[in-house]
């Protein structure tokens, strides 16, 4: 089995919804994987759900082979959730502070993650304050400093302009090849196709593809429909955005 | 430092306890004073039953109004902003996160209770005198009760979802609710605190009861057990006036009336005894001597008083 974190066969429901159904995915050391799908598909409950911060009605989640129980992974993976303002009435240079202080992070690690996702002007403002984007970046950085082998980012470019999301995305991917496996849930498809190695497709909360984006572009092509005459139906699909609308 | 219902509950307890203090300091003064002076301040009263126990009233006050909110606040606060969603990440133990939010509402609590240890201060500038046993025992049962209050509002407010206004939840609870009066009220709930704090309130009644009966069960439990035990048997003559000689020593009991107190004492106690010239006789004197001037009246002399007198 490849190094990482797998998930298998994770099942929750909300009453007589099934939000999540049978999830299986393998999260590999080093890459940054994508979790793509439409509004409602359940990536959020699915992470939520990884990352214990929500229970599963069953299902098991393993690093290195070994099941990890909801209340243990916190040693393993770290999760931000999208849309939460955190410690409103701190300042951003406490909650940065705070974040190396109580998870363990790197204080080395402080001032490059500042410079990159320019944070420098926010330093001193109340984190309850701050403009969408501007705390969509401060969580990105209390992310990365974050210590944790596995970092999960539900919608890290959502309220990001061009220009920010350009620059977050190159962050994300530095941030993977300075050793850290980046985990992200994305509905911006130019952004996902930019940023990650290998994209998950989620649709009603079931896994319909898993792959880079060859892989995918492949199964695509075998699932169209196939008339008598043995010429597919349709066009091929042609970059991510017409696979996963295919495959979804 | 940042939460702004604790430094409301900072600026609202000094007041409070000011005010307990200012008026128990004063009624302390009018009640034990001889003919409007202060002497004999500190004499005739127990501190504690007047100064300390109407100061430290208005930190019940607080714990019971103030103190919640900063608890609620605390609690559904990082659940609204999902703070919480990021602390529940760290590997420790459920337990010890509590404890650490136990502990951190108790050290604002007891910087919440300066005011009172300073009314400690003020005292003894005044000359009042002050037995630290006692003093310690009513700060640590008012710890006591706000650890209570904090354990309360924390579970409280563990089951509501948002700290602030929400008319849309009171809306959701209303339709969630079967029963028609319990719908009503519910409507009329506009905010998740005032449900806390209902919730609180109601809670409190229960524990308090229940919190009574267990001191209760617990101390005749003791007695059960440790009066047998202790009495050996039944107490002869002799082992009587042993255990009495006993108390006697160990134990010293001193009564100090105000003059006030005298005279009712004497004229219910002792005047009966005496034949009626007498008895008007002694009340003249001892009226003139607390500087009274009317003539008190012999008859019904168990219910005469200083007030009595001086209107006749």
């Amino acid at each position: 089995m490849i190094p990482g974190l797998h998930v298998h066969q994770l099942h929750k429901r909300y009453g007589s919804i099934a939000a999540l159904a049978d999830v299986s995915l393998t999260v590999r050391e080093g890459e940054v994987l994508g979790v793509i799908g439409p509004n409602g598909a359940g990536k959020t409950t699915l992470f939520e759900c990884i990352a214990g911060v929500l229970p599963a009605d069953s299902g098991t989640v393993m690093v290195k082979d070994q099941p990890v129980p909801g209340p243990d992974r916190g040693s393993h993976l770290f999760f931000m959730p999208d849309g939460i303002a955190p410690w409103a009435s701190q300042t951003v240079g406490w909650a940065l502070d705070f974040t190396v202080g109580f998870f363990g992070g790197d204080a080395a690690r402080l001032a490059g993650v500042i410079e990159r996702l320019h944070i420098e002007p926010l330093m001193r403002r109340r984190a309850g304050t701050l403009s969408k984007g501007e705390r969509k970046r401060v969580l990105l950085a209390i992310a990365m400093l974050t210590p944790q082998p596995l970092m999960m980012a539900d919608e890290p470019f959502d309220g990001l302009d061009l220009r920010q999301s350009r620059e977050v995305g190159t962050a994300l991917r530095e941030h993977a090849a300075a050793g850290r496996t980046v985990f992200l849930s994305i509905h911006q498809i130019a952004d996902a196709e930019r940023v990650c190695d290998r994209f998950v497709l989620l649709s009603a909360g079931r896994v319909c593809g898993e792959g880079t984006l060859d892989e995918l572009t492949a199964l695509a092509r075998a699932r169209l429909a196939v008339d008598d005459a043995g010429r597919r139906q349709g066009a091929d699909p042609n970059g991510l955005e017409e696979v996963v609308l295919a495959l979804t | 430092m940042a939460s702004r219902s604790w430094w409301v509950m900072l600026l609202l307890i000094g007041p409070l306890v000011g005010m307990a203090f200012i008026s128990a300091v004063r009624t302390y003064g009018e009640l034990s004073g001889v003919n409007g002076t202060v002497a004999g301040v500190g004499e005739a009263f127990s501190p504690l039953i007047g100064i300390w126990a109407p100061t430290f009233s208005a930190c019940e006050l607080a714990a019971a109004f103030l103190l919640p909110f900063v608890t609620i606040r605390l609690v559904s606060g990082d659940r609204q902003s999902g703070a919480l969603k990021l602390e529940l990440q760290h590997p420790m133990p459920a337990m010890a996160r509590m404890s650490a939010k136990a502990i951190v509402l108790l050290a604002a609590w007891i910087i919440a209770s300066l005011p009172p240890l300073l009314g400690i201060v003020l005292w003894r500038l005044y000359g009042g005198t002050t037995y630290a046993p006692e003093l310690t025992a009513v700060f640590a049962g008012h710890v006591l009760n706000a650890g209570l209050t904090v354990a309360l509002a924390c579970a409280t407010a563990a089951v509501t979802d948002h700290p602030s206004t929400v008319h849309a939840r009171s809306k959701h609870v209303a339709r969630a609710e079967a029963d028609r009066g319990t719908r009503r009220i519910s409507r009329r709930i506009s905010t998740a605190s005032s449900r806390s704090n209902m919730s609180l309130a109601a809670s409190q009644g229960p524990a308090g009861t229940a919190l009574h009966r267990i001191r209760t069960c617990s101390r005749r439990t003791t007695r059960s057990f440790v009066l047998p035990c202790r009495a050996r048997g039944p107490l002869g003559q002799d082992r009587q006036h042993q255990l009495f000689q006993r108390l006697r020593d160990r134990f010293e009991v001193t009564t100090r009336y105000s003059p006030c107190a005298k005279l009712h004492f004497c004229s219910s106690v002792f005047l009966h005894r005496l034949p009626p010239s007498r008895k008007r006789r002694r009340l003249a004197e001892a009226l003139a001597e607390a500087g009274g001037h009317s003539r008190p009246t012999t008859r019904g002399s168990s219910c005469w008083s200083p007030i009595r007198a001086a209107q006749s």
